[in-house]
């Protein structure tokens, strides 16, 4: 059965996409068939991190809104583990400036999005679909919560995320999402993990089940590829992997 | 991972710092030494060989020096002799110098007997010469002649008796049979009916069995009178007319040249000289010349005819006038190294015998001295290693163990400058961390207090009516309502 998981921020740069990139990859090196979608119509990139360049995308995830293509056509394989058989399918939205533009002006049919999500899963069998969310709480976004078995909320250890996070996890609560967890990034190190830890948790009343430090690899890295795959021991990666282990349970 | 705890030798700067030390120090140490000893025990014995040459050339050239003195007083004696032989002297003068002479209860005639009534006795070894003469010849004119003219030689003799200590007799044999003898010894010790033509130093040198005329030495004997070993060197006396005159004959005694060539003291007593004439016979030596031999004993064993087969062979060499060195077996079977030269101006030579396990011992000794000194060295050269490793490995454990100190996650524990005592670049370092490590732990101490102001402050009011914003919205309690169908509108695909 097909395992929904959002990945949410309520504000943006909180490396949201490359937790989302990395943790579709390990998932797929452990045999499973994972769709990644980026819900981010209004400021994409999760493209970037698998490397899918400009001229390889025929279709995005912005054609299917407008009835432009199947989602077939706008489904692209980003990674193949050849060991497993695990495979990461990435629905891209469109980073062309007219596109974006539209979709602003124009927005689109909640419930199309809920049919690409569904139309993905069925397309290619998926075991996880991946939902790479739009900060804030829009409708989009709203909607991605809501049809998720999980909830992966994504934040810093900084006061405005502490608020809005507070929010989201409010917010998904009423929507009944079966289960809501957290994920602290950029974490200084001289901030002890196990502080934040049980501070966050304390406060939230929800699992943190990844925490990660600030990391001068990580911003070296760029967002350009994903980085597990490169650096499979980097702390960064384990931390990854704790998330990974968590959704697997 | 290297930690602080672990010794300074387990440290691979250190290893490397200690292993290029002690290889730069001890490998050419060893090396030189290694190629030192191993020629050792050739050169040294070579060297000891070389040095022993040395040692028995010096004392042949002393040797040497004396004989030659020996030779040449004796030559100046001989020249003189010759001229009074041939001074004009009147029939009446000699009768009247002759009636000192007279024939004794022997009938030799000499001055026995003129002392004796002078109520002047001579004593042996004064500063007289008295004249030895069988007088069953019939005197003549031509011995009467001898007589008086060798007379004059006695203040030569006394000369030459006062500058060589050695000199025991000089004396001068006519043909005649006629004898002067210097200083005086009565004729009572002669045997009876003695003739000194017959006797050894007249017969070696005379022209019928020298008729090369050089001068002649005899072997060792000992002296009649008490002196000891001595030898007698007789030169022929001819004059300008070939004529052949007599024999100028010098004895001297042999202690002073034994005691050349027997106390010659190589290796601590290890070792012995010994002389040989040039015939092999023995001049001196330890075993072969007894010191309280009796008088008139004649020293007359010959090297060339004892020993082994070895031992001949080498002194043959001696004899033949060679220098150089041989081996040779001796009677207890241990093999003996000999060292000879010639004393060449009258072709004797001197030896010197040592063990030859002696002089390897030498060797020995030296090429085990050498090691030693090479392990001292080489202990001290790594001993100096170890120090100026230590030297600047142990700062460097200062600097680890202030960095460990300064990583350690204890805030109650006061950062304590680093003092190093090294060379002046590593104590800059030393300083440079101490400044960086105040700075850092400064920075740290500022970045704990931050950490521990660490609060999650979330404003309720702000948060409920963020949420109610959005929950009041049409869409959202549309989701609300619709959430789990379509969580489960996505299960059924």
């Amino acid at each position: 059965m097909t395992k929904v998981i959002s990945t949410h921020s309520f504000r943006g740069g909180t490396g949201k996409s490359n937790i989302t990139a990395n943790a579709a990859v390990m998932l797929a090196q452990r045999g499973h068939r994972v769709g990644v979608v980026d819900g981010d119509i209004q400021s994409p990139g999760i493209h970037i991190i698998f490397n899918l360049s400009d001229n390889t995308v025929q279709h995005t995830l912005n054609d299917y809104l407008w009835g432009g293509c199947k989602i077939e056509e706008a489904m692209y394989e980003v990674y193949t583990d050849s060991k497993s058989g695990g495979v990461v399918y990435l629905v891209p939205s469109s980073i062309k400036p007219n596109d974006i533009a539209r979709i602003l002006r124009e927005g689109y049919d909640a419930d199309d999005m809920h049919n690409a999500f569904r139309d993905l899963i069925s397309a290619q069998a998926i075991d996880f679909l991946l939902i790479d969310t739009h900060p804030g709480l829009n409708e989009e976004t709203l909607l991605s919560i809501t049809i998720s078995d999980a909830l992966i909320i994504v934040l810093r250890p900084d006061q405005q995320d502490f608020q809005g996070t507070s929010v989201t996890v409010e917010v998904a609560r009423r929507l009944h999402v079966p289960e809501i967890c957290l994920v602290v990034n950029k974490i200084p190190l001289p901030y002890s993990l196990e502080d934040v830890k049980r501070k966050v948790e304390q406060s939230y009343q929800c699992q943190v089940v990844s925490l990660i430090h600030l990391s001068s690899d990580i911003a070296q890295n760029a967002s350009s590829q994903v980085f597990a795959l490169q650096e499979p021991n980097h702390p960064f990666s384990r931390s990854i992997k704790d998330l990974v282990d968590h959704l697997l349970k | 991972m290297f930690t602080w705890k672990q010794t300074w030798l387990q440290g691979s700067f250190a290893r490397a710092i200690l292993l290029t030390s002690l290889v730069v120090s001890t490998v050419p140490i060893a090396l030189f030494s290694i190629l030192s000893i191993r020629q050792n025990t050739e050169v040294l014995t070579e060297q000891t060989q070389t040095n022993l040459q040395t040692i028995v050339e010096a004392r042949a050239a002393t040797i040497d020096l004396k004989l030659k003195e020996t030779l040449d007083t004796t030559r100046i004696a001989a020249h003189g002799v010759d001229d009074l032989l041939h001074e004009e002297r009147t029939s009446d003068q000699i009768q009247e110098q002759m009636t000192r002479y007279q024939p004794d209860s022997r009938n030799i005639l000499g001055l026995d007997v003129y002392y004796n009534s002078h109520d002047s006795q001579a004593f042996l070894g004064n500063n007289l010469s008295n004249v030895y003469w069988n007088n069953r010849t019939s005197m003549n004119d031509a011995v009467a002649h001898e007589i008086i003219q060798t007379e004059k030689m006695d203040p030569l003799f006394e000369s030459i008796k006062q500058v060589s200590p050695d000199t025991q007799w000089i004396y001068f044999t006519t043909p005649d049979g006629m004898m002067r003898l210097y200083p005086w010894a009565s004729n009572d010790h002669y045997p009876d009916n003695w003739d000194p033509r017959e006797t050894l130093f007249y017969t070696i040198a005379q022209p019928a069995t020298n008729p090369s005329l050089q001068p002649r030495w005899t072997p060792p004997y000992v002296d009649f009178a008490g002196a000891g070993w001595m030898v007698t060197l007789s030169i022929p006396v001819i004059d300008k007319e070939s004529k052949f005159q007599g024999i100028m004959s010098q004895d001297i005694t042999i202690s002073s040249l034994k005691e050349i060539a027997l106390n010659i003291n190589i290796l601590d007593g290890a070792g012995y000289g010994f002389l040989i004439d040039k015939n092999g016979g023995v001049i001196a030596h330890p075993d072969f010349q007894p010191a309280d031999a009796n008088k008139g004993t004649q020293g007359n064993t010959n090297l060339l005819h004892v020993g082994s087969d070895s031992f001949r062979s080498v002194i043959q060499q001696m004899v033949d006038g060679k220098k150089g060195f041989g081996y040779f077996m001796d009677e207890q079977q241990q093999e003996q190294l000999l060292v000879y030269t010639p004393v060449s101006s009258i072709g004797w030579s001197l030896g010197v015998v040592v063990p030859r396990i002696k002089v390897l011992d030498l060797a020995t000794s030296m090429r085990n001295r050498g090691i030693l000194i090479t392990v001292l060295m080489i202990i001290a050269a790594a001993f100096v290693s170890v120090l100026f490793t230590r030297l600047i490995h142990a700062p460097l454990i200062q600097l680890m163990q202030g960095v460990h100190h300064l990583s350690e996650d204890e805030e109650t524990k006061e950062f304590r400058a680093i003092e190093v005592k090294s060379f002046t670049e590593i104590n800059h370092l030393a300083q440079s961390f101490n400044e960086m490590a105040a700075k850092v732990r400064a920075r740290e101490t500022k970045l704990k207090a931050k950490v521990s102001e660490m609060r999650i402050e979330i404003d309720s009011r702000r948060k409920e009516a963020q949420v109610d914003a959005l929950v009041e919205s049409d869409y959202f309690k549309q989701l609300e309502i619709n959430a789990e169908r379509l969580r489960n509108k996505l299960k059924k695909q």
